[in-house]
């Protein structure tokens, strides 16, 4: 089968959505269309999230305490929204992402 | 790149984001996506990316926004009245410095729906992810009007209830109403060419002093081509006219309180003398128009392009002009009191010789700005970055204790400032 013939579960995507954003925001602070580069970049293209997704997700994560915001300098162009991970965010990631890496685990055995 | 992309953007906005433009969180949440999309179209057109297929991918890139901003408007105002809503930082943990992390107190979001993650079926890695439903198809329902033959309590079990059912009655009779609306389109064309048009129309009922008709409901004139119209000293308070392009209109000395007019074209339009009290402004051009003594008492601007206007003898009681672009603004002999110009873009403003009370700064963009021999009283500056503020211009500048705290909490220690009290 050739690689273009694969398919990405949406619910797989949906699930997964925070922690992927959490993950870039591990790194660095970073604007709202940053975010949706850094995750299309490092999945060749693959993956796009719409702005729809990534503020429903921001938002949510707001409220959470994963993340908070702060008005970036405004001398590069406009004004910008960064988004930075929390103590508490850095926790949530590792969780995900240690839930992530079990239920792989357990997947591969059985797939 | 076509000039009118990103104007064309900004339509595309004003439909997505105009039902829920008197939300602060909602006209942050235009100002991200606005800025996000920009900057996807200017990158596609660097890669050589045709101007409408670029314009195509940078709406498509979009999703059902809808919901989010429907949450974050229905958020908001369930928080009126009980907890205002905080503004940026006010978690115990930020500071007071424009540039340091912080984030908004609000009241845990209901949980969304999901994330619009969708991938069409059979489609491959590589192809962009598209939404189920096109978020124009949930952005056209209106806050304000109440579809006809609805009760005076519509809605009534909460706005959620009656934007699914509108919906869902759309969407199940989606042909037979296009049917319907292109009939009645071509019936009321018709009518109006018989009578001569629109402007025909309305001289006609100005000329019988009908005015006063519309008075309880407002006259309506929304999405209207009203170019270069004549309202000069007609009273047409509620009047509806949003979205419609009034560029060149004359409403000065009109009685015009209580009127909509969000996301309309009013470049260069009159509104000297004009009572724009409580009037609805938002998201509309209006570079070059003239507020010569207008009453501004109550009026929301926000998101308002009005560059380089000079305001003369203008009211600002109350007004909201929140993240409006105020860039190069001159305001000579205006009274500002509870004014307010959270996240405005006041870049080069000149404020000069103004007594400004209970006016807030916050978040504004206020490099540049003079405020030479002004009297400033309980005025916010809370946010404004200190690289801004030292190049705002103070001199012989009067401020009570409480507005020097506000402005030394951004950082800085301007001169030319005599505190008072």
């Amino acid at each position: 089968m050739n690689m273009t013939d694969h398919t990405i579960s949406p619910d797989l995507l949906r699930g997964n959505t925070d922690t992927m954003i959490l993950k870039v925001l591990q790194d660095c602070d970073h604007y709202g269309y940053e975010i949706v580069k850094l995750i299309r970049d490092r999945t060749d293209g693959d993956l796009e999230l719409k702005e729809a997704t990534l503020y429903s997700s921001l938002r949510r994560m707001e409220a959470d305490g994963d993340i908070r915001w702060y008005w970036g300098d405004e001398t590069q162009g406009g004004r910008r929204k960064y988004y930075q991970i929390t103590d508490q965010g850095r926790e949530t990631y590792s969780k995900n992402k240690g839930n992530w890496e079990y239920a792989k685990r357990i997947l591969d055995l059985v797939l | 790149m076509d000039n009118n992309l990103p104007s064309r953007i900004d339509d595309y906005l004003d439909q997505v984001f105009g039902p829920y433009e008197d939300s602060p969180a909602v006209a942050e949440l235009r100002i991200e996506v606005r800025h996000d999309l920009l900057e996807r179209l200017s990158d596609l057109i660097e890669h050589g990316i045709g101007d409408e297929v670029a314009y195509a991918q940078v709406i498509s890139s979009v999703g059902d926004i809808g919901s989010t901003i429907r949450e974050l408007a229905e958020q908001e105002r369930a928080q009126e009245g009980s907890d205002p809503r905080p503004s940026e930082s006010a978690t115990s943990d930020a500071g007071a410095e424009a540039d340091r992390p912080a984030s908004h107190d609000e009241q845990p979001a209901p949980e969304p729906e999901g994330p619009s993650w969708a991938i069409p079926e059979g489609a491959t890695p590589g192809s962009e992810w598209s939404d189920s439903e096109s978020s124009e198809e949930k952005s056209g329902d209106s806050q304000e009007d109440s579809p006809g033959g609805f009760s005076a309590s519509w809605p009534p079990n909460g706005r959620n209830d009656w934007v699914n059912d509108v919906t869902q009655i759309v969407t199940t009779n989606l042909d037979a109403i296009r049917t319907q609306v292109a009939s009645a389109l071509e019936e009321v064309e018709s009518a109006l060419d018989s009578a001569g048009g629109w402007e025909n129309v309305a001289r006609q009922v100005q000329d019988k002093g009908k005015w006063s008709q519309w008075k309880g409901s407002g006259i309506f004139f929304a999405a209207s081509d009203l170019r270069d119209a004549d309202f000069h000293d007609q009273q047409m308070p509620k009047g509806r006219f949003a979205a419609s392009r009034l560029r060149n209109a004359n409403f000065s000395g009109a009685m015009l309180a209580g009127s909509k007019f969000a996301s309309s074209d009013l470049r260069g339009a009159n509104f000297s003398r004009a009572d724009l009290s409580r009037a609805n402004l938002s998201t509309c051009s209006l570079r070059g128009a003239n507020f010569e003594r207008a009453i501004l008492t109550g009026t929301s601007l926000t998101c308002a392009d009005m560059r380089n206007i000079a305001f003369v003898g203008t009211i600002f009681t109350d007004t909201k002009a929140t993240y409006a672009d105020l860039r190069g603004a001159r305001f000579s002999d205006c009274r500002m009191e509870g004014t307010n110009f959270t996240g405005a873009d006041l870049r080069g403003a000149n404020l000069d010789g103004l007594v400004l009370t209970n006016v807030n700064f916050s978040m504004a963009n206020l490099s540049e700005a003079s405020f030479r021999g002004s009297t400033l009283r309980n005025v916010n500056f809370r946010y404004v970055s200190k690289k801004a503020t030292a190049t705002m211009v103070f001199e012989d500048t009067v401020m009570d204790q409480v507005t020097y705290m506000s402005l030394r909490s951004t950082g800085s220690s301007p001169e030319g400032i005599r505190v008072e009290g």
